[in-house]
Formats: C-alpha cells, sequence, structure tokens
C-alpha cells in the first residue's frame, strides 16, 4: 500500500514558505527579533495590532491569551505567540510593554514586536495584512489621533516557518486553533 | 392605610423612560485609547436619541461603531444614536462603542469612572461605570 503524505490538508489549507525571508524587528524589551528566525523549529501564532485600537485589537489580543492558557492547559509545548503591532510610530517597546502589562500577559511564550516603518509595511504585505490609516480627530492642541482599518487575523505559522492557515483574530475559535496546532506538532 | 397606599402606588409607578445597565469600561493606561460599554434601556412609547457623552477620564470623547468589510475591520464617529420606543440599544464589543481617547489616567480593574450621557429627550443621565479586564464571559455575554 502507497501512502501519500501531502503537506496541505482541509484544516491546514496554505502551505507559503517565509523561512527565506528575513525581518529585523524588536520586541516590548527592545530586544532584537529577526522574524521568522527567532522561532526557528517552534509553531507561531500571529496576530495584528495596535494598541490604540479600542474594540477589536483587545479581542485579538484576549483570544491569544485564552489560546496561551489552553496551551498550557493541554501541555502543549513549543509554541510561541506574537502580537505584531502595525503602528510603530506610536507603539514603542515601552508602550507595548505597558499594554502587555495591563493585560497581564505571560510573557514566556507572548511577545509583542514592531520596527521600522519600511519593516512593518514590507512584512504586512508578505503576511496578506492590510492596515490603513484613517478616521482622524484632533486634540485640543490639534495633535491629530489616528485610527485603522485592519485585517482582522491570526496566522498560524508551522515550525519550517510555513504558513499554514488563516483565522479572524478577534472571532477565532479556539478549538479549532488548538486542533491545527496539535496537528502541526503531530 | 399605609399597605394599601404602597399597593395603589405600585399602579401609577412609571419606570424611568430611558435606564442605563451594565455599564463598564476596557481597562486601560494614561494617555491609550479604550471603550465604554453599556445597555440603553427605552421604556417610553417614543424614541429617544443618545446625542452625546461626556467622561472626563479622556480628553476626547466619541461615539463609534465598529464594522466590517469582508476580513478588514474598522471604527467611526457616529454623530448620534436612536433608541426605538420600547427597546434595548447594547453598546458592546464588536459593535456600537463610546470611544475614550488620550485617558487621563490609568483606569484600573474595580475603578468607578463618571459618565453623562445627553438624550433628546430623556436630558442628562449620570452614572458610573465600572472598569473591568476582559475575560471570556463579559465578552460572551455582551455579545449576545
Amino acid at each position: 500500500m502507497l501512502f501519500i503524505v501531502s503537506g496541505c490538508s482541509d484544516n491546514l489549507p496554505l502551505d507559503k514558505d517565509i523561512s527565506n525571508r528575513s525581518y529585523q524587528l524588536v520586541d516590548q524589551d527592545s530586544s532584537n527579533v529577526m522574524f521568522p528566525h527567532k522561532y526557528e523549529g517552534k509553531t507561531v501564532v500571529m496576530g495584528f495590532i495596535f494598541t490604540n485600537c479600542p474594540d477589536i485589537c483587545p479581542m485579538t489580543t484576549h483570544n491569544m491569551q485564552q489560546i496561551q492558557e489552553q496551551l498550557k492547559k493541554n501541555e502543549i509545548e513549543n509554541v510561541e505567540l506574537v502580537a505584531l503591532s502595525f503602528d510603530p510610530l506610536r507603539d514603542t517597546p515601552s508602550v507595548l510593554k505597558e499594554y502587555s502589562n495591563v493585560r497581564e500577559i505571560d510573557l514566556s511564550n507572548f511577545s509583542f514586536i514592531t520596527g521600522r516603518e519600511e519593516t512593518i509595511d514590507s512584512l504586512l504585505k508578505m503576511m496578506g495584512v492590510l492596515a490603513i490609516s484613517g478616521d482622524t480627530t484632533y486634540t485640543e492642541n490639534n495633535n491629530p489621533v489616528y485610527f485603522y482599518t485592519h485585517t482582522d487575523r491570526i496566522t498560524l505559522i508551522d515550525n519550517n516557518a510555513h504558513v499554514r492557515k488563516e483565522y479572524r483574530g478577534s472571532k477565532i475559535n479556539i478549538d479549532e486553533i488548538l486542533n491545527d496546532i496539535k496537528q502541526i506538532g503531530n | 392605610m399605609k399597605f394599601l397606599l404602597a399597593v395603589i402606588s405600585l399602579f401609577f409607578i412609571q419606570p424611568d423612560t430611558i435606564e442605563i445597565e451594565n455599564a463598564w469600561i476596557r481597562n486601560a493606561s494614561t494617555g491609550m485609547t479604550t471603550a465604554l460599554f453599556f445597555d440603553i434601556i427605552n421604556n417610553g412609547g417614543k424614541a429617544d436619541t443618545l446625542s452625546k457623552v461626556e467622561c472626563s477620564a479622556a480628553e476626547i470623547v466619541q461615539i463609534h461603531e465598529t464594522f466590517e468589510d469582508g476580513d478588514m475591520m474598522g471604527m467611526r464617529e457616529v454623530e448620534a444614536v436612536i433608541i426605538e420606543a420600547h427597546s434595548t440599544f447594547s453598546f458592546k464589543p464588536m459593535h456600537h462603542h463610546v470611544m475614550l481617547i488620550k485617558l487621563k489616567k490609568d483606569l484600573k480593574e474595580g475603578d468607578k469612572v463618571d459618565v453623562v450621557l445627553q438624550f433628546n429627550k430623556a436630558g442628562k443621565i449620570k452614572l458610573q461605570a465600572e472598569v473591568k479586564k476582559m475575560t471570556m464571559g463579559k465578552m460572551k455575554k455582551n455579545m449576545h
């Protein structure tokens, strides 16, 4: 009998190799992060946020926390959660650190990353994520405060740096992604 | 006699036309933006309009709605919200919310924040919103 093992399945419909890409970023502790190489050999759950988002991105961040909790509960190891900010002008490492502190996020396998504007733009394009600045309002001092219309996304990347699946970040089914992570681990 | 008066008064006491319930704010740090959520219950026979929200905890206070366009999501300011007669309008995650922009102080879990809602008919309604961390239970409650 001949068994043909395919890299793709109905559960994991994508197989986009990003291992040959390289993006110089920093995390919430201002440590350098070379993406995706820093996470070589690990499964990555990647969300896309900006910290001034009052509604959608908190949901995405919360969902990532829920995933982290379930990974611990199910003793699933070798998974990193990475939240990329597409608002590098405002989301400096210290702002990202504060954002994680307020939410009491366990940073042992969860990081918030940012970088230079052009690097972020290039990475978003590669990952198929759009973030359009708009909905601008002004403070009393006439300083602009802007918000983004953006792709609502959590992306699953396997331990060979292949993008395997995309989910709605704010509405993700936690059981679904857990099963997908287990499948990758097997 | 007092008992009789109490029973009779039950037939004449009318609930407030507009009631506000379940007011809460997501926790956030100074300078950041967060959201205020609540339910507006219109017990009256006519529609009313929420036209303004005041909250001294933020530099800018705006009514917003979250919208979807395919897998893109965004927010836009809305001028006012109409609450139809005998209905409930919920400001809840992923729908309408009051955006508190550039917080003047940290809003920590358990804090109480003063808010004023201005309605065209009901006038100003003052309330306190409790600051909460997002929990799954709260998310499910507010999304239904």
